[in-house]
């Protein structure tokens, strides 16, 4: 299971770079295509979306490598076990906040599917494609968290000892 | 009141149980909105997905991207070694050089965050090297770093150009005397500093990097060089986006690394990826500020200050007082561009009441929020440095940080009492 979390978030990342790597081509595009006085109106707009699922596909990775910003002044100074026990509870939390934003944004995401909304710009791509890119993200996100709690659990019932 | 205090409490138990910083504003900014009404939760929707796909935004990505680019072809060591080859010799030898990198990164990142990555992965390993004192050494790496928002091209200052709709061309042209002003006492401090202890930076007359000579090394500072002509020249023509320039910036990156040798298909895959997650835990950070924003709003936090502040009859220098340390206050905990886009509409109308110039409070503005990047418990540059090197501890950049904090606020002090070093330069171009 562990092996297959690691195979989709490395799939993720790759996705998330292949799509920053089009993110920089269209907006030199758009540069030197006005250089060129070629018009070239949406690069900004398909920026955008692009830009909101190679930050969600990227997140999970960011979960993997324990890349959070955090202030660890406080917990460093307390035993081992209140820490991990902390560690424990911040994961649970995370998983609790994600399935929120899953709810309230998938919500919208569906609302926006039926009533057909599409985005404002020249593009007018259905909302509900972008959406369900952020929530699909989120979803995986859950995934990273769940497994990387099992892990601190383990640690934990183990005191110290690397599950992993 | 109450719910502001309350609300901040909330903040303050989280962060400290150790819980990311992320998580922190997004579950606060959750659960207030939640307790103010239930209905209400659906804003929450609207504000992920809009910063997630903000046209804005997109230029962090790609200024992450012309930073890594520097960063893993070895542009930036070569340039940081050859800036260290010029200052040396001056008391406080390398940690000039990581104030005058900080600065020219800054004109080529546009983030107070990448700024302080890029230089302190650069600095860092010759520091240590070399015994410099690493309090020190930390706290001028994040401090150089906070001089990206205030060195256009300044995301902040776009930001605020466009909410109280004045011209960012300006505001860039007011933030050159202030920021200049800023680098050159934080040069000053450090040579005070090394001069009263020589200990703390080592002299040496070997270079901790390859040896090169003088001329050599202005074969290395030139690509920077001609990196941020591109890129601010491109933003102060008007001929690029702040986006647009990031991108023609990266893609000179790029052609820099291919020239000197470095660029392979492996080092484009590890910039690429590299840049994801960072830009993905910023960004994830942003969006719970966003929520915690929205609760703010939703509360009418806002409103509220601002009805107290105008109510209060007291000179307007106490009231600019207040104010400032109300920024000082909530820049402790708010990152940089939340905190900005929650006070403005309270504070900027509030200001011009009082007679101040709005492009000189942008000014002032953005040095308070730089105070805000390097105080804990949320100085986002603090936590960089700290990413850069996990070893060092949080504490040490802390105090390193703090003599620098004293002289951000001595600039903000000398603004206040001579606004003509913002203001001059914009009414005299």
């Amino acid at each position: 299971m562990d092996q297959q979390a690691k195979w989709f978030e490395k799939a993720a990342l790759t996705v998330s770079s292949v799509l920053l790597g089009i993110l920089f081509l269209l907006l030199l595009a758009d540069v030197v295509l006005r250089w060129l006085k070629i018009e070239f109106y949406w690069g900004s707009e398909a920026g955008g979306i692009l830009s909101a699922w190679l930050i969600i596909l990227a997140l999970p990775m960011v979960i993997r490598k324990r890349g959070h910003l955090a202030v660890d002044m406080i917990v460093n100074a307390m035993p081992w076990g209140v820490a991990q026990a902390l560690k424990v509870l911040g994961g649970a939390l995370m998983i609790a906040y994600l399935a929120v934003l899953i709810w309230y944004c998938g919500k919208l995401g569906y609302a926006n599917y039926l009533s057909g909304v599409r985005s404002q710009g020249i593009l007018r791509i259905p909302v509900f494609i972008v959406e369900t890119g952020i929530v699909a993200g989120f979803a995986l996100m859950i995934i990273s968290q769940a497994l990387q709690m099992i892990e601190d659990v383990r640690r934990l019932a183990g005191r110290g000892e690397d599950s992993t | 009141m109450t719910t502001m205090l309350l609300m901040g409490l909330t903040v303050l138990v989280l962060l400290g149980a150790g819980f990311p910083i992320a998580l922190v504003l997004g579950v606060t900014g959750v659960i207030w909105t939640w307790l103010y009404n239930p209905a209400f939760m659906a804003g929450i929707a609207h504000t992920v997905f809009n910063t997630a796909s903000s046209e804005t935004l997109i230029a962090i990505p790609l200024f992450i991207l012309m930073g890594q680019i520097v960063q893993h072809s070895r542009i930036a060591e070569r340039f940081y070694d050859a800036v260290a080859t010029w200052l040396r010799f001056l008391p406080g030898g390398l940690l000039h050089a990581n104030v005058s990198v900080s600065a020219v990164f800054s004109a080529v990142s546009g983030s107070s965050v990448a700024t302080a990555a890029t230089v302190a992965t650069a600095a860092l390993p010759s520091l240590e090297k070399l015994n410099y004192d690493r309090r020190l050494s930390t706290g001028t790496l994040a401090a150089g770093g906070t001089l990206g928002i205030l060195i256009p091209p300044s995301i902040p200052l776009i930001v605020y150009g466009s909410l109280v709709e004045e011209s960012i061309g300006s505001l860039f042209i007011a933030a050159l005397l202030p920021a200049l002003m800023v680098v050159a006492l934080f040069h000053v401090y450090i040579f005070i500093r090394a001069l009263m202890d020589p200990s703390i930076a080592p002299a040496t007359n070997k270079p901790a990097g390859p040896a090169i000579t003088m001329l050599q090394s202005l074969a290395a500072i030139l690509p920077v060089v001609t990196i941020v002509v591109v890129v601010l020249g491109g933003i102060y023509t008007g001929w690029t986006t702040s986006t647009e320039a990031a991108a023609l910036g990266a893609f000179m990156a790029l052609s820099v690394a291919a020239m000197q040798g470095n660029l392979s298909r492996g080092l484009i895959k590890r910039v690429l990826g590299e840049t994801g997650t960072l830009t993905a835990m910023m960004i994830f950070i942003v969006i719970g500020a966003q929520i915690f924003s929205f609760a703010v709003y939703t509360w009418g936090i806002n409103t509220q200050i601002g009805r107290f502040v105008g109510a209060l009859d007291m000179p307007s220098y106490v009231i600019l007082g207040f104010i400032v340390l109300v920024y000082l206050i909530l820049g402790m905990f708010v990152d940089a561009l939340s905190l900005m886009l929650m006070t403005l509409a309270v504070v900027h109308p509030i200001i011009v009441n009082l007679g101040y110039d709005p492009i000189w409070f942008g000014i002032v503005l953005v040095l308070l929020l730089e105070v805000g990047l390097i105080t804990p418990p949320v100085g986002m540059n603090l936590f960089t440095i700290k990413a850069v090197n996990p070893k060092i501890p949080l504490k040490d950049i802390g105090y390193g940080s703090l003599p620098f904090v004293a002289i951000v606020l001595i600039s903000v002090g000398l603004l206040i009492a001579f606004p003509k070093i913002v203001l001059w330069l914009p009414f005299n171009m």
